[in-house]
């Protein structure tokens, strides 16, 4: 445990040092980004040295280093607001995008994945997979225009714009993530489907669950009690891949609903090179990756009693 | 004659192999063919044959986790092939099946206790005072104590495991029970301890016993008759001691010369291929690997021939 | 059997979250956004503001909204002249290094303060970067030329500039501030303008509410302002069509999803010259023959036709809505592949190879490049096509003139000089090269002329030189589209990014 969150720390420090050296060969300059096309050269020099853009790159990487040591991300080129407060600001909306694509994956994905091993075989099985092929590969700002298409345009059931922060009220919150959440749970929802599908059909074939037919337990209970619970401990691998699907692709669909959140944040930071932004988006994805592997990890101590008892 | 608990006729399986090749048919790959046996009450059968032979699916068929394509399974009397589910029911407990791997047989997430408690749950027993009674009536009798219901299988050992097994079979007062190479998992040591186990319990509940496995030696130690089968077929069967000594097959004979590690899977892969064994009504079964193969062995296939008491053989050249 | 429920429940639960949101909000277009009484309008816009702080805020976009909630010493009229605005009169010293303006008496500010010379010279002050808490706030075009700020009395302000310029007073239209209000103004701006700042959701939108003590009287008539931000075009579109905006600026590409019965297009010249520059120093481009081949040989029409019709043919880096200080020099080349051909053949340029630089984001410099490149194909002329971003575009192509051509708009301004100045030797972004003695004399001295009549006449022979010199081709001034809702009207224009919400009203 303790080698693996070593092992996180140093990728950190990696990315960061990858994101500033790209960000030093791209071509352009954030001052020269904000300024745009009417030059004030003492504007430019001002600004120049407000950011610390005259230092040499490597005085820069290490200054941010140690401010970050102090919790302090610098202040954000384009917007000129602290970094943590801008992360901040916007992590309740990213946050709750996630987590609502997360559990539409849990809900939808599920019991369809388990339906879908129930019938498995025949026309269902074949359309079932080719379903599931489709919503892998479709990409997310597609799906996003076609479900405002249909259900804002052509249903009407809610405005296109339907989006408000948490200020405004838990329920109209949950309610503007509606259909960003469905867009982005859609691949993550497909994926689950498949694995659930796949890895229950292999434990259906066990012993176990023959030695439990064998004395007559019904085949709902087997399904539920025996299969379910031995079928999820694959399943919370690819909880990494759907962690990863739902992280891409709020990235987009936050752009197309115009959601003020860290995705949209991030692609600000890039166009503008805001390097202080992006860096401190940075940071916050390797936090919450590290912890979502811990919380994997705990997840895998609980489902699977075989560890359990090794740890 | 002493009372038929379990009899089968004409008992066949297939299956739909997928070709080797792109876009032929699946072919039709005959597991069990047309088998005809029966086990009395209180008797131990040894249903002995190498990887491939069919020895399991009849061991599944017979306890309704497999279905058959043709044939009858009756049991007790009753012939239960195409009873529903909901009807045997009741059935079901007093035929149990003993599976081959107790680590895969035992569903890792629960424990000894919560295995053994679902397996009474599933034929009435709710009350948990007296799924305890029951348990702990049967406990000491595979050796084991109640320290271990508490425990989940994979902090057993193999022998322990199986015991375990032995026990969820016996919870439920079956009269039936099929053993499907119980102890082929096992450590040698181990093995004897088991099977010793097994023959003192046959005895106390008076259990029949269709004793499926590779190992001759095994066979001999446990039945009191013997099967022997070969791709689907049953070649040869009668009275153990019969058998071993005087098995007149030339696939029984070659087993008994242990010229064959019948553990060995080497001849699996020939087994699925059904171009290699030629199956059909005019051949016999065994005629590619026999030594004493004639022209009509190609031509026409033996029947089942009674050649000393209760003592069958399937070849033409047995007298 | 609990799965089942439990996935009921939630499937219940969501549809209930549409029923009830439904009833809350009503997109309506046509609908007059009244509610409770109180008059609504929904502004969608593209760029997120830069900053609240007008002083630090460098984008148009930001400014154009802005505009309503600051008022300067001057406002301007649609045809851009200098209006009076917190100042009433003002006089300008014979030497022209003085400047006294007339306060209006009686305004107050959106905090309830009143509007005095203190206030004038506190927020100049600020501009010129001699706030000595915020030295970042400094603007060059107010810190290179005021020298000093005096105030006379409450209502008098005196500014004292360095050298004469003609161009001063149009940047009087900055906004004023409360004194003292400097640091606070980038989270709550505090002006004078006709509608008051409430709240600012980065990323998503401002709420702006009417001033009810805005010093014209009668305005502003609707009582709020939803800005809304929307980041992808195509989505935007969708909501538009839905009625959830009342005003959006939109582009040709887009016209026809706007729905016609509930919309009205209003068009406009926007003041964007695009203009396809050709680097003098790039050593074909040296050679003035060759630079008027290329006019030659490009279809303006066509262009327009294509890019943004309606839009208005130019000849030199000027547009006809300046009105005033316009010169015609639109048809100076006209299109004439032969001619090209000729002047090419005489240069010795006859297979011409270039690149022309172009940032990715601007579409309409996008597609307009790609119809030049064929239309130059036609009198052999091979222009490569190298797109790039933005970033790039500025540091490599604007700061760094490393480029042989380019296609670029820019955006216009309410005096002549900021736009001419432009190619003047000398100047730090003059990315075109261009070289020429005498338009930089002609920029200097008209900076110094305050007669309007000589001074219009100088920027028109500067416009001439820029055409017969050929100094690049100017193509047109894209036509701004912009998607009105049809019942509400009080809609104006102006040669400048600004978004009047002043005489807004919904129709009865």
């Amino acid at each position: 445990m303790a080698k693996r969150i070593l092992y996180s720390i140093l990728t950190f420090f990696l990315v960061t040092i990858i994101i500033f050296v790209i960000f030093q060969l791209i071509p352009g300059n954030p001052v020269l980004n904000k300024i745009g096309l009417e030059p004030d050269p003492a504007l430019e020099q001002l600004l120049m040295e407000k950011y610390g853009l005259d230092k040499p790159p490597l005085e820069r990487y290490f200054d941010w280093i140690i401010n970050l040591f102090q919790l302090d991300m610098g202040e954000s080129i384009r917007y000129g607001l602290p970094v943590n407060q801008l992360l901040l600001d916007r992590l309740p909306n990213t946050v709750g995008l996630a987590i609502f694509a997360f559990i539409l994956v849990g809900i939808v994905g599920i019991p369809l994945g388990i339906l879908a091993a129930r019938f498995n075989k025949g026309g269902r099985g074949t359309l079932l997979n080719g379903a599931t092929q489709v919503g892998i590969a479709i990409p997310s700002f597609f799906l996003a225009m076609i479900l405002i298409l249909v259900f804002c345009i052509k249903l009407g059931w809610l405005p296109v714009n339907a989006f408000t922060t948490i200020d405004a009220g838990l329920l109209p919150f949950i309610r503007g993530l509606i259909l960003p959440a469905v867009a982005v749970a859609f691949s993550g929802i497909s994926i689950t489907v498949r694995y659930v599908r796949n890895s229950m059909v292999e434990e259906l074939n066990s012993d176990y669950v023959l030695a439990a037919r064998n004395k007559g337990v019904s085949e709902k209970d087997i399904l539920y009690k025996h299969v379910l619970r031995n079928a999820m401990i694959p399943i919370v691998t690819i909880l990494g891949m759907i962690f990863v699907s739902i992280i891409t692709g709020s990235i987009v669909v936050e752009q197309v609903f115009t959601i003020p959140g860290i995705g949209a944040l991030l692609v600000t930071g890039i166009q503008n090179l805001d390097l202080p932004l992006v860096q401190g988006i940075c940071v916050y994805v390797s936090i919450v990756v590290i912890l979502a592997y811990l919380l994997l990890d705990i997840l895998y101590m609980v489902i699977d009693p075989r560890i359990r008892i090794k740890e | 004659m002493a009372e038929r608990i379990i009899e089968v006729k004409d008992l066949t399986k297939t299956y739909r192999v997928p070709s080797a090749r792109l876009l032929e048919k699946k072919k039709l790959f005959t597991a069990v063919n047309a088998v005809n046996f029966y086990v009395e009450k209180g008797e131990t059968v040894g249903l002995i044959g190498e990887s491939g032979c069919g020895k399991t699916t009849v061991g599944r068929i017979i306890t309704k986790l497999l279905d058959c394509d043709g044939g009858q399974v009756i049991f007790e009397g009753e012939d239960i092939t195409r009873v529903s589910r909901r009807a045997f029911k009741e059935k079901r407990s007093k035929i149990q099946m003993i599976f081959q791997d107790p680590s895969t047989a035992l569903n890792p997430q629960f424990t000894i206790g919560g295995i053994l408690r679902e397996a009474l749950h599933s034929i009435g027993v709710r009350d948990k005072g007296e799924q305890k009674a029951r348990i702990d009536a049967l406990i000491s009798k595979v050796g084991m104590t109640d320290e271990y219901l508490e425990r989940y299988p994979h902090e057993l050992s193999g022998g322990q495991k199986q015991r375990i097994c032995i026990l969820i079979a016996l919870l439920t007062n079956p009269s039936f029970i099929v053993a499907d190479e119980v102890v082929s998992a096992l450590d040698l040591s181990v093995q004897a301890q088991i099977l010793n186990l097994m023959r003192s319990l046959q005895k106390e509940f008076e259990l029949s016993t269709l004793f499926i496995s590779h190992d001759l030696n095994i066979i001999h130690y446990m039945s009191d008759r013997i099967i022997v089968m070969y791709m689907g077929e049953i070649v040869e069967s009668g009275e153990c001691q019969e058998i071993y000594s005087r098995g007149r097959h030339p696939y029984t004979q070659l087993l008994l010369s242990s010229l064959l590690d019948l553990n060995a899977d080497n001849t699996s892969g020939e087994a699925r291929d059904s171009g290699d064994v030629i199956r059909g009504d005019s051949v016999c079964i065994f005629a590619p690997r026999c030594p004493n193969c004639t022209e009509k062995c190609l031509r026409e296939k033996p029947e089942l021939k009674e050649i000393g008491e209760r003592h069958w053989v399937k070849c033409h050249y047995v007298e | 059997m609990k799965k089942w429920i439990a996935l009921l429940l939630a499937f219940a639960m969501v549809f209930c979250l549409f029923a009830c949101g439904g009833g809350e909000e009503d997109p309506a277009a046509g609908d007059g956004g009244e509610a409770e009484g109180a008059s609504s309008v929904i502004v969608g816009i593209q760029q997120d503001f830069d900053s609240l702080d007008p002083y630090i805020a460098q984008a148009s976009g930001t400014e154009e909204i802005m505009l309503n909630v600051f008022a300067g010493l001057l406002s301007f009229s649609p045809e851009g002249e200098m209006t009076p605005g917190l100042a009433e009169s003002w006089e300008i010293s014979e030497d022209g290094l003085i400047y006294t303006f007339h306060l209006r008496e009686g305004v107050t500010f959106h905090d309830g303060s009143d509007f005095t010379a203190a206030d004038v010279k506190y927020s100049l002050d600020r501009l010129c970067g001699k706030d000595p808490d915020e030295p970042e706030v400094t603007k060059a075009t107010f810190a290179d030329v005021i020298t000093e700020v005096v105030v006379v009395d409450d209502y008098t302000v005196e500014m004292h500039i360095n050298a004469n310029d003609a161009s001063f007073l149009a940047y009087m239209y900055v906004g004023m501030m409360p004194e003292g209000s400097g640091p606070d103004q980038a989270t709550h701006p505090i002006g004078a303008g006709p509608y008051m700042f409430v709240d600012y959701t980065p990323g998503m939108g401002m709420n702006l509410t009417k001033f009810e003590n805005y010093y014209e009287e009668g305005l502003p008539k609707i009582d709020e302002v939803e800005v809304k931000i929307f980041a992808d075009m195509s989505t935007a579109v969708l909501a538009l069509s839905n009625g959830e905006y009342d005003y959006m600026t939109v582009t040709y590409d887009i016209l026809e999803q706007v729905p016609a019965d509930s919309y009205v297009i209003e068009q406009y010249g926007s003041n964007t010259i695009q203009l396809l520059g050709l680097n003098n120093s790039f050593e074909p481009f040296q050679d003035v023959r060759v630079r008027q081949a290329i006019n030659y040989a490009i279809n303006k029409d066509d262009i327009i036709s294509i890019v943004a019709p309606g839009s208005e043919k130019v000849g030199s880096n000027f547009s006809p809505v300046m009105g005033f200080w316009y010169e015609d020099l639109s048809d100076y080349y006209t299109y004439d592949p032969e001619q090209a051909q000729a002047l090419l053949a005489e240069a010795g340029y006859s297979d011409l190879t270039f690149t022309c630089r172009v940032a990715s984001e601007y579409d309409q410099n996008v597609d307009a490049a790609t119809i030049i490149k064929d239309q130059l194909a036609q009198v052999g002329v091979t222009m490569e096509l190298d797109i790039i971003d933005w970033n790039t575009w500025l540091e490599e192509v604007y700061t760094n003139f490393s480029h042989e051509a380019t296609v670029i708009g820019f955006t216009g301004k309410l005096d002549p000089d900021p736009v001419l100045k432009r190619f003047m030797q000398g100047y730090g972004r003059n990315f075109i090269n261009f070289d020429n003695d005498r338009y930089t004399e002609i920029i200097e001295t008209a900076r110094l002329t305050n007669d309007v009549d000589e001074r219009a006449a100088l920027y028109k022979e500067a416009q001439t030189i820029l055409a017969q010199e050929a100094a690049s081709v100017f193509i047109q001034d894209v036509t701004n589209y912009v998607a009105v809702n049809a019942e509400l009207q009080g809609f104006v224009s102006y040669p400048f990014t600004f978004i009047d919400m002043r005489n807004w009203e919904w129709a009865e």
